[in-house]
């Protein structure tokens, strides 16, 4: 490890990117005292490693990639994580209703955490927005047609979990519209 | 663009970031303008992946998350520098211990080896010079040798005369900083050494009040000015807690 950045463009970073990477810890540990500390250790290792930064417009990829390696580190050590078999979970052919109800944040939890990490990363980062599939793909070194099938089942799994039957209409009616392609 | 390939294009077709080329999403965008069955499929995927982005994305962020935050990076870049610093002394120390390894074999090989024969022929010639029976002749020979004319040996001790047949050494020695003279008396395994102090090098006064002391490890420290020469004080360190055995007319011991 190198000399740390400069005590300013590490507090540029924080001021940046502190809360959606916060965010993110949460979404993937379920603890907001994992978050905070995943955070530090995200931030800490940014500061020893920045000289391996050399785009800064990619700054905000980097930091979550930082994040989620620090918290597969963790997940190793630990080896609590529940993993939920997607091979039941189906796409729902209904509409959606109008308006849709608000989310509960613990069924929202509780749905994250049931998915496996290699799901539940690529959804939490494609709800981010800002991440493309191509950033996701690399952030997760998987081809992107791996991740556009993960992503798909686990919005599939989160919808299921999360609203009313109907909700997602779209797979489904792609998947039937695309059958034979 | 048929509804087919204007389906498996939607997933690209993200609002932000753009996925699909210009081209591409203008033609996606164009067949959602006219066909109704596909705009209302994916009205329903973007209004479900808004509404599910923003239950994702609202996360409370904890008060003073970014204080801790920089706090925590302060530390750790303090915690770096001080291992840094400690590591760099440790190189240097090692530098410098390999390059005192290096020299100092080679300084060894460049030093002359003692020559023993020499060595035994001075310290002979030397000690029958200086050491004597008469304490006269030890004092003349400490003056005469380095030349200072204060120094004096001490002949009696409570009126009774030391026995210089004792004398095994003289000559000068350190003390606390300073070089004066040293008699050292034996007699079997007991010893006496007698540092002769000068008030030209110590404020003796002090010492010259206090009375003999026995210390722990079974030696007397006894000062005793010269009756004769207010400069200078004898201070007697001996084993045991009596002078008496290097007295004239004390038995010898034997070791």
């Amino acid at each position: 490890m190198g000399l740390p950045g400069s005590q300013r463009t590490v507090q540029r970073l924080v001021d940046e990117h502190y809360v959606p990477l916060y965010r993110y810890a949460y979404r993937l540990s379920g603890s907001a005292a994992d978050a905070e500390d995943l955070t530090q250790e995200a931030f800490c290792k940014a500061q020893l490693n920045l000289s391996q930064l050399r785009d800064p417009g990619r700054a905000k990829a980097w930091l979550f990639s930082i994040l989620r390696n620090a918290y597969l580190h963790r997940v190793r050590a630990e080896r609590q994580e529940r993993v939920l078999s997607l091979e039941d979970v189906g796409d729902v052919a209904e509409p959606p209703a109008d308006p849709l109800p608000d989310v509960d944040p613990e069924l929202l939890a509780k749905a994250l955490a049931e998915l496996p990490e290699a799901f539940r990363t690529p959804v939490i980062l494609f709800y981010f927005e800002e991440f493309s599939y191509r950033d996701i793909a690399e952030q997760m070194d998987l081809p992107m047609g791996t991740v556009m099938s993960r992503l798909a089942r686990a919005k599939a799994h989160l919808r299921s979990r999360l609203l009313p039957p109907g909700a997602a209409v779209l797979a489904d009616a792609r998947r039937r519209a695309t059958d034979g392609l | 663009m048929d509804c087919k390939t204007a389906r498996l294009l939607l997933d690209y077709a993200r609002p932000a970031p753009a996925e699909l080329p210009g081209g591409d999403a203008a033609a996606v965008e164009g067949h959602l303008t006219a066909c109704p069955e596909c705009e209302a499929a994916a009205r329903a995927e973007r209004q479900v992946d808004d509404h599910l982005g923003r239950a994702v994305r609202d996360v409370p962020v904890p008060d003073g998350l970014r204080d801790r935050l920089l706090a925590r990076l302060r530390a750790e870049r303090r915690r770096w520098y001080r291992r840094w610093a400690l590591r760099g002394a440790a190189a240097t120390a090692a530098a410098l211990a390999l390059v005192l390894g290096l020299w100092q074999p080679w300084h060894r090989t460049a030093l002359p080896s003692p020559d023993l024969e020499r060595l035994v022929q001075h310290v002979s010639e030397n000690n029958a010079a200086r050491v004597s029976a008469d304490p006269d002749r030890v004092q003349t020979w400490l003056r005469t040798e380095y030349g200072n004319d204060v120094w004096r040996t001490p002949h009696d001790f409570d009126l009774r005369a030391l026995n210089y047949g004792l004398l095994t050494y003289a000559d000068l020695a350190e003390f606390q900083g300073k070089t004066v003279p040293m008699l050292l008396f034996a007699n079997g395994p007991a010893q006496v050494r007698v540092y002769v102090l000068s008030s030209d090098q110590f404020g003796l006064e002090e010492l010259k009040q206090q009375q003999p002391r026995l210390d722990s490890h079974g030696y007397t420290v006894e000062p005793r000015a010269d009756p004769d020469d207010g400069r200078i004080l004898y201070l007697f360190i001996y084993t045991g807690n009596s002078m008496d055995p290097f007295l004239i007319g004390a038995p010898p011991i034997n070791g």
